[in-house]
């Protein structure tokens, strides 16, 4: 009732604007009644015009022809004013289009008051947003196309849940198609867990980790051929533990010796240098490898070259101290030298240094 | 000569066993130094003891201060210096891992993980502190470090015995 108490307060305006508008009245006490517009004959209006003004009245109502059909006020306005309109009356596509902005936006507020009266009630929505489409297209076409996003973001959720319902990759996936922040939304709220964001960050650690578990399988004997990550775990649990008790077993070993020889590092060296660098010296077989007598033995064999190049050696050892170094002679020489011969002991005392 | 050669290469540019090896072996030096010759039960397991974290902290050494789980291991065997304790896995780690644990893992890992990473972060000494992905890490450095530590002291124990 309203709207229609209003539509002649309004029609002179719509008189002061267009030249061609003098049975308007009529005509829009005819359109009101008729309830919601169709946007086809809305369309059939607007291709009467010529091309730019048509484009121009397009730009600024609705740049989609799907969401014209949503927003019937401005195919309203258009149908309006172009009927009555011929090419030569519209001096200028500015004006026009500003008598254009201006009747529409009256009309479309005819349009909320008729859609409260009971038509559709998504109406109103969008002929809230056409007006200032209609005023300030700038302002306007984001607007819209906020609209068309949150559908589609709706939509997007949907297909999320759907497939975060039916497994974890597809969930993925679509978060890789969609928006960033909400894929992330959608894992936390299956797993039940607060996680920080980054779920691809989260998968390609997943992936490295499970890379470390294959390294570590290598690593560790007899556990390539199990299948299943705790199983692998334990197994790599056991094998640290069972080091870590050799060790023990082995540091007690090493208590209870009693170590008449002072142990010299330099055998031990010797033995691994030699199995590292070469095997060319076959005279010389590993110190510790030897019983006792054959040791004495050999002392006794290879006491006397060293002991002729005695004024070498302080030289010499200092240097390998200092360097750290210990060559296979050498470890048979302190090895002697602890052991038993006292010309060397002092050798071995510097060396101790 | 062949050995002038190798003479210049330092110690620190030399393999995790060797290095092990010189400073084991320094440390039992010192060891049998300071040897008491009393035969009591107590002295032979502060002994034990005294050897294995000699043992530890040359093997912690000789891998270097890259690795989180040498500083770890280091840092404990200053930190009970002087301390008996024949149980590596003293109380106060075990404290520290429930506490972090159960804030860091839960985000992490699924519950099979979350089980076997529990017993890791034992074993791996500074492994209550680290995530899953260094954790796995650094156990395998450590096994591959207690593997050489374990060999080279076989090595030893065989050369004292003869």
């Amino acid at each position: 009732m309203e709207s229609v108490e209003a539509l002649p307060a309004r029609s002179p305006t719509g008189e002061l604007i267009g030249t061609g508008f003098n049975s308007q009245i009529g005509d829009e006490i005819q359109r009101l009644i008729s309830v919601p517009p169709d946007s086809g004959s809305s369309f059939t209006a607007l291709l009467e015009l010529p091309a730019n003004q048509a484009m121009e009245l397009l730009i600024h109502s609705s740049e989609d022809a799907a969401t014209i059909a949503q927003n019937p006020s401005a195919t309203i306005a258009e149908c309006r004013l172009s009927p009555p309109a011929p090419v030569p009356i519209f001096p200028s596509d500015a004006a026009l289009v500003e008598r254009a902005s201006k009747f529409s936006s009256i009309m479309s507020t005819d349009e909320i008051s008729r859609a409260k009266l009971g038509t559709v009630k998504e109406e109103p929505l969008d002929s809230v947003s056409n007006p200032n489409s209609n005023s300030s297209p700038a302002v306007s076409n984001p607007a819209v196309d906020q609209n068309t996003k949150s559908t589609k973001r709706k939509d997007r959720e949907k297909k999320g849940k759907e497939s975060n319902k039916k497994s974890k990759k597809p969930a993925n996936e679509s978060s890789d198609d969609g928006g960033e922040k909400l894929p992330y939304v959608h894992v936390r709220a299956r797993r039940g867990q607060a996680t920080d964001s980054h779920s691809l960050a989260e998968r390609a650690r997943r992936e490295k980790i499970n890379a470390r578990m294959k390294l570590l399988q290598e690593l560790v004997p007899g556990c390539n051929k199990i299948s299943g990550t705790a199983m692998v775990l334990d197994e790599i649990i056991n094998h640290v533990q069972s080091l870590q008790r050799q060790v023990e077993f082995l540091s007690m070993r090493l208590a209870t010796v009693n170590p008449r020889v002072d142990f010299d590092f330099d055998t031990l060296l010797a033995t691994e240098s030699r199995s590292h660098v070469d095997m060319s010296f076959p005279g010389m077989v590993m110190p510790s490898m030897w019983p006792e007598g054959q040791v004495h033995m050999n002392r006794e064999q290879y006491q006397q070259p060293w002991q002729t190049d005695e004024l070498q050696q302080p030289v010499w050892i200092r240097e390998e101290d200092n360097s750290n170094f210990i060559t296979p002679e050498n470890s048979l020489l302190s090895y002697d030298s602890s052991a038993n011969s006292a010309p060397l002991h002092s050798n071995q005392v510097k060396m101790e240094m | 000569m062949f050995s002038g050669k190798i003479r210049k290469i330092p110690l620190s540019r030399r393999s995790i066993r060797t290095r092990f090896a010189y400073k084991f072996s320094k440390a039992l030096k010192e060891l049998n130094q300071k040897r008491t010759f009393s035969s009591s039960l107590e002295a032979y397991n502060r002994r034990c003891y005294m050897v294995k974290m000699a043992s530890y902290a040359s093997l912690a050494s000789a891998a270097g201060s890259r690795r989180t789980w040498s500083r770890a291991l280091l840092w404990k065997i200053r930190r009970n210096k002087g301390l008996m304790r024949t149980n590596k896995s003293a109380a106060p780690r075990r404290r520290i891992s429930s506490l972090i644990s159960k804030k860091e893992e839960n985000p992490n890992n699924n519950g099979e993980d979350l089980l076997g990473l529990e017993g890791l972060r034992k074993l791996v000494p500074g492994g209550e502190v680290m995530d899953a992905l260094s954790l796995f890490d650094e156990t395998a450095d450590y096994i591959k470090c207690l593997t050489i530590q374990v060999q080279i002291m076989r090595k030893f124990v065989h050369f004292y015995s003869g």
